[in-house]
């Protein structure tokens, strides 16, 4: 017997409830047609141009690498994914249109979209998806797909079963093989496509744009596609991405109308854009998360009421309105913030309480406080400086003394997971790939649970959500509780953009989604 | 006084062997540097997301895990064939896009130079033969100033004034590589404020320094015209204080290319660099490092090869130290 389960496609089955309330919907639109006020179609034609400050000569067209911010935007405008991952992680349909899995959840099988063409109008068959899978899975492709298929998938086991359908047979149950299929490194390429092909040829996906120009570390241009599946889509004519290192630059480019989107900006921007009324902050909540780590087994940190009283230290509210503008919210410290459809609803933040906090470093031996004999390295990423500051200054209110050191660009060869006490920056994840990832290769704090072992295997033992959520609850609050992370905050990526700009979506797959945007 | 064109041969052939040791010790320098820093170009070739796994597959495939030393060597034979390597982070080769980008630095480095030389000699005379009155106090104020402002600063006044005031030039010079020549005009603006205030305070004191040289004096109680006076007896003698100044402003230009070009995020040498060392890109790095310390001792090169044509004590028989 197969379990068809989460077939997430916009044609959902027609439940009586679902047809009661389209139908409402529907004469709810009629009438507000008839008076004319409803909201108008986006406005088609026009060129975007979006600034980037992260691009690097080291950049390519090998869409298997896509090692900044610049990279994934431009690779996911030209290619699509398999499946497609909102922005709760849960996957919907992309190039597949729906899916189904075993009880066991080792076989696989995916139904593709009709239709679907080539920039250079071949079709797309399940072919194309079985080689893309493989050539993304290759040991030498590193990716990050691949890393967290070949555990449970022999590419051997990937099959077109005929032309619009794939099947994966797994050698061990995997129940996120869908979410897997929606990460930005699953990209689908034509059959036969080679490393030496992206490197040196024209780029050929069935993206909503169609590849124009390419230099390294400057510009990208992409013109729509006008055969691409989603009906309609996109609207523009044609995206520009250009590259300009300094912060100072972009900002003017964006107010003197040379831009219509700035990526990834400083947060100290808000304050420039107040009384613009034809630019805005483009906020994305919660995509990051800027913890303290602390390694478990290093004094003092190997000491729980140490880590407690950091937790008790910080002020979580002070935090969001100084370091990250009031575009924060609240965090748990953990990896994942109070809005991801696992958490668990009852689990509140800890409020500042520094005699407590004190009193637990009192227990710990440390009744004068305790100057740490190692410093705060911070990662060099916008924002971070002001966190580490505030996190300095709060934590020396109750005690904890330390100073901070920029990492600088070395900071992940020379400073993750060896010094003790870091500041780095994570990209928001779905909780199986992020514990998954804390769990083992990237455990900054050497923190070690049976417990939380247990309901990360119970989670991923099953495809039921609210089992899955169960667990998952137990793994944050563990995390929150008794892990080596301070996480004040959940920290935003913010953009700014100019008011005609409307449509952009920012992601966690691609980061900045054009397909839909258009400049009214 | 006999010319000894042997004793001018000599000493450029000297410099030139020294020149290319120079280019060599730095390769080296560069090269251990990079070797010795805790560095890995995986993570900007994959990003932070990188398993251990994933790295070591990497490493292989880009021979990262080649010792040093037969790298060098790898490498070293390579440049002298003229093949610069492939970038360990991108994996395409480095020399098209070394010669794409150390043109576009040429026309920004070379635009900016003849245009301070072109707006700075004409002040500095003026001001020097007027030294001490209001135009000259001014001139040089003014040249005082802009020298002591660092370059990011005075690229983002220019900023301001014309992309967000007047609105007149693009804030990108990306425009560039398709030809748009107004991309080139703010980052060129940056560089030649500072190039010409320094050309214009070395020129200015050269040529007051000459103007009151006794042969100057008695050409004057001779009755020569001014103008004669001045192209004829003084500015062959304060060229040679001139060409130095403007060798010494090209290769101080070149620093200053780094931070105008991240700026206006010209796609120069200047820019290559730093991502090259943002993405831990060795061969990258070294390419660069070896064509801009070539290019800083050519131009050496050419500014020993001026003063030893515009100085004739210096290529006449047994003068100078040896007398």
């Amino acid at each position: 017997m197969r379990d068809r389960h989460d077939v997430t496609s916009d044609e959902r089955l027609i439940t009586r409830r679902g047809f009661l309330r389209a139908a409402g919907l529907t004469v709810g639109a009629a009438t507000l047609a008839a008076r004319g006020t409803v909201e108008a179609q986006p406005k088609k034609g026009g060129v975007i141009r979006a600034v980037f400050s992260d691009g690097n000569s080291g950049d390519s067209l090998l869409a298997t690498k896509m090692p900044n911010t610049w990279t994934p935007v431009m690779f996911l405008t030209m290619y699509d994914t398999i499946t497609r991952l909102d922005n709760g992680f849960q996957p919907r349909p992309g190039l597949a249109e729906s899916w189904e899995s075993t009880n066991d959840a080792k076989t696989w099988t995916f139904h593709l979209r009709k239709g679907v063409k080539f920039h250079d109008a071949t079709p797309l068959t399940a072919k194309d998806v079985a080689y893309s899978l493989k050539f993304v899975m290759r040991k030498e492709a590193a990716t990050y797909t691949g890393s967290l298929l070949r555990p449970y998938l022999n590419p051997d086991k990937i099959r077109a079963v005929d032309d619009a359908t794939l099947r994966l047979e797994l050698e061990k149950k995997f129940v996120f093989v869908a979410n897997v299929l929606g990460l930005r490194y699953s990209l689908v390429f034509k059959d036969g496509t080679a490393d030496n092909d992206l490197l040196t040829k024209k780029p050929v996906g069935t993206g909503p744009f169609v590849f124009k120009s390419f230099t390294a570390g400057q510009a990208f241009a992409a013109t729509r596609n006008p055969s691409y599946w989603d009906e309609g889509k996109p609207y523009v004519d044609e995206i520009r991405m250009v590259n300009i290192p300094e912060e100072a630059s972009k900002l003017q480019a964006l107010q003197a109308n040379q831009a219509d989107l700035v990526a990834y900006t400083d947060f100290a921007l808000t304050a420039q854009l107040k009384g613009d009324s034809a630019h805005e902050p483009f906020p994305f909540k919660e995509a990051a998360w800027n913890g303290l780590c602390c390694n478990l087994t290093v004094e003092p940190f190997n000491k729980p009421q140490v880590i407690k009283a950091m937790k008790l230290g910080v002020d979580r509210q002070q935090f969001i309105d100084t370091a990250f503008a009031g575009l924060a919210t609240m965090g748990f410290d953990g990896p994942v913030p109070g809005s991801d459809p696992y958490f668990p609803a009852d689990l509140k933040p800890l409020a500042r309480d520094a005699a407590a906090a004190k009193s637990l470093l009192k227990g710990a031996g440390y009744p004068n406080g305790v100057d740490l004999p190692f410093d705060l390295v911070t990662v060099a990423s916008l924002g971070v400086n002001n966190i580490a500051q505030v996190a300095k200054e709060q934590l020396a209110e109750i005690g904890v003394r330390f100073k901070i050191r920029q990492g600088g660009p070395t900071f992940w060869d020379t400073a993750y997971l060896k010094e003790p006490f870091i500041l780095p920056d994570w990209n928001r994840r779905h909780p199986f790939e992020i514990y998954g990832l804390l769990t083992s290769t990237e455990n900054m704090s050497k923190f070690k649970n049976p417990e939380l072992e247990a309901a990360l295997a119970a989670a991923a033992a099953t495809t039921n959500f609210n089992e899955q959520k169960t667990q998952y609850a137990k793994v944050i609050r563990i995390t929150a509780e008794q892990d080596g992370y301070v996480v004040p905050a959940y920290s935003p990526r913010l953009h700014a953009k100019s008011a005609k700009l409307q449509g952009v979506r920012p992601n966690f797959v691609s980061f900045l989604d054009f397909s839909a945007a258009s400049l009214g | 006084m006999e010319l000894s064109w042997a004793r001018v041969t000599g000493t450029l052939l000297r410099r030139t062997a020294l020149a290319a040791l120079t280019v060599s010790i730095v390769s080296l320098v560069v090269f251990a540097a990079l070797n010795i820093l805790p560095a890995d170009p995986t993570t900007a070739a994959l990003g932070a997301e990188a398993t251990p796994e994933m790295r070591a597959a990497y490493r292989r495939l880009m021979n990262l895990d080649v010792p040093p030393i037969p790298r060098y060597l790898h490498w070293a034979e390579g440049m002298l064939r003229g093949d610069f390597g492939i970038s360990v982070v991108s994996r395409t080769p480095i020399g098209p896009e070394l010669a794409q980008r150390f043109a576009l630095t040429a026309i920004l480095g070379v635009g900016s130079l003849l245009l301070s030389v072109v707006l700075a000699l004409p002040l500095a005379v003026r001001s020097a033969r007027r030294a001490g009155r209001l135009i000259d106090v001014t001139v040089s104020a003014a040249a005082i100033a802009v020298s002591a402002v660092p370059e990011f600063v005075v690229a983002i006044g220019v900023i301001v004034l014309f992309v967000s005031n007047l609105r007149w030039f693009p804030v990108s010079s990306n425009g560039i590589i398709e030809g748009d020549l107004n991309a080139l005009v703010l980052p060129v603006l940056t560089l030649t404020l500072g190039a010409a205030a320094y050309v214009f305070r070395h020129a200015r004191v050269s040529v007051v320094e000459t103007m009151s040289a006794p042969y100057v004096r008695t050409a004057v109680l001779n009755g020569f015209s001014p103008a004669r006076i001045l192209w004829c007896h003084v500015m062959p003698n304060a060229a040679v204080v001139v060409v130095n100044a403007v060798a010494l402003n090209a290769i101080t230009l070149l620093s200053g290319v780094i931070v105008v070009e991240n700026v206006f995020g010209y796609p120069g040498l200047g820019q290559l660099l730093v991502q090259a060392l943002v993405a831990n890109d060795f061969p990258k790095i070294e390419a660069v490092a070896v064509v801009t310390t070539t290019l800083l001792v050519v131009v050496n090169l050419l500014a020993d090869g001026s003063v030893l044509l515009l100085d004739p004590r210096l290529r006449t028989q047994g003068a100078g130290a040896r007398r």
